[in-house]
């Protein structure tokens, strides 16, 4: 059965490449452009796990993840962050707020694939 | 009683065949390491060759998501964010501009869009140097820690028209390499034609609602 998991980045592009990246693989991808209209989905959906950018217009990741970790159908999700900033600051920040790891924009394939497999265990 | 000239022969013979025996085995366990070693170096070869092909992959997947989104609208707004989103989300831009040429005499240019630059901002004298070189030519890509990192012109059939100038790639990438720079080649002859499409679309979709409005107004007054 294909594991549930929201995307939330403001850029189509992205939302595109991570879309082919796990294409054929056992991930069903719900997508949202940002973190509110993400939000009311986590209220209608759960979800096995949420991949997050962090510089997003309106409700921005780290806002987004901080609200997500209050909702109960979002409460125990990982959330994936996804960003394209180095600073350890960010990081921790996003982690402090609930994020359970990252990985790095551009997006590679192989580091997603093994980020979700980490988490979902297929 | 035994024959202990016999029993000699008999431990001879018997050390023989296992001096022979032995010589099988290693020659046995020669041939299996040998065996070994070519099952082994065509491992590496199938590895090597997978991730050949997962870099390609990687690489027409890229092509494909850029092109995709490159021709997905007319709106020339949306094309511009689109070339931004390709540099940033694909290739790991941090600080870029494009530049459109106004005058290719004076090589005049103005900042179309950028990410991480000052609004308005110019070339750079080296920068303008590359430009006057790639505008007739390929893109150009700086070696590690040169700037900028990468001149790349934009073309509409033979034309260049304008450029993207990479002063800045995300931290925790060293270099642009082969992924991005086909990527950003695929910008280079894509990106102009899609934005000059766009435009001129939403100049034939304005004077269509011009001329349409003349028309109902002339309609009103007969």
């Amino acid at each position: 059965m294909s594991k549930e998991i929201l995307i939330v980045d403001d850029s189509q592009t992205l939302r595109l490449m991570v879309k082919i990246c796990l294409k054929g693989l056992p991930y069903a991808l719900t997508e949202a452009d940002n973190g509110a209209s993400a939000l009311e989905r986590l209220g209608q959906q759960t979800f096995d796990l949420i991949l997050t950018d962090l510089n997003m217009p309106e409700v921005d990741g780290f806002e987004f993840i901080e609200r997500a970790r209050k909702l109960a159908s979002a409460e125990q999700t990982p959330i994936v962050v996804m960003t394209s900033r180095e600073g350890e600051v960010d990081i921790e920040r996003a982690f402090a707020l609930g994020a359970s790891s990252y990985v790095h924009k551009p997006v590679k394939k192989e580091e997603l694939i093994a980020v979700l497999v980490r988490h979902l265990g297929t | 009683m035994d024959d202990p000239t016999h029993k000699t022969d008999e431990i001879k013979i018997l050390f023989e065949r296992a001096n022979s025996f032995m010589e099988d085995l290693l020659a046995e366990n020669k041939k299996l390491r040998k065996e070994l070693g070519q099952v082994e170096a065509e491992n590496r070869t199938f590895a090597e060759r997978y991730v050949q092909i997962e870099s390609h992959n990687e690489v027409l997947q890229n092509l494909y998501v850029s092109s995709h989104r490159l021709h997905a609208t007319l709106d020339p707004n949306e094309v511009l964010d689109t070339i931004k989103e390709i540099v940033i989300n694909l290739v790991g831009g941090e600080k870029f501009g494009i530049w459109m040429l106004d005058d290719a005499e004076s090589l005049a240019m103005s900042l179309l869009a950028h990410e991480g630059l000052e609004e308005g901002a110019g070339l750079e004298p080296k920068e303008i140097a590359l430009a006057k070189k790639v505008l007739g030519s390929d893109a150009w890509y700086g070696a590690p820690g040169e700037m900028p990192l990468a001149v790349v012109p934009l073309r509409v059939d033979d034309r260049s028209v304008g450029l993207i100038v990479i002063r800045g790639i995300f931290g925790h990438k060293k270099v642009l390499g082969h992924l991005d720079q086909q990527i950003l080649g695929l910008l280079s002859g894509q990106a102009a034609t899609a934005l000059t499409s766009a435009r001129l679309y939403a100049e034939k979709s304005r004077k269509l609602e011009t001329m349409k409005a003349f028309l109902d107004f002339i309609k009103t007054k007969t």
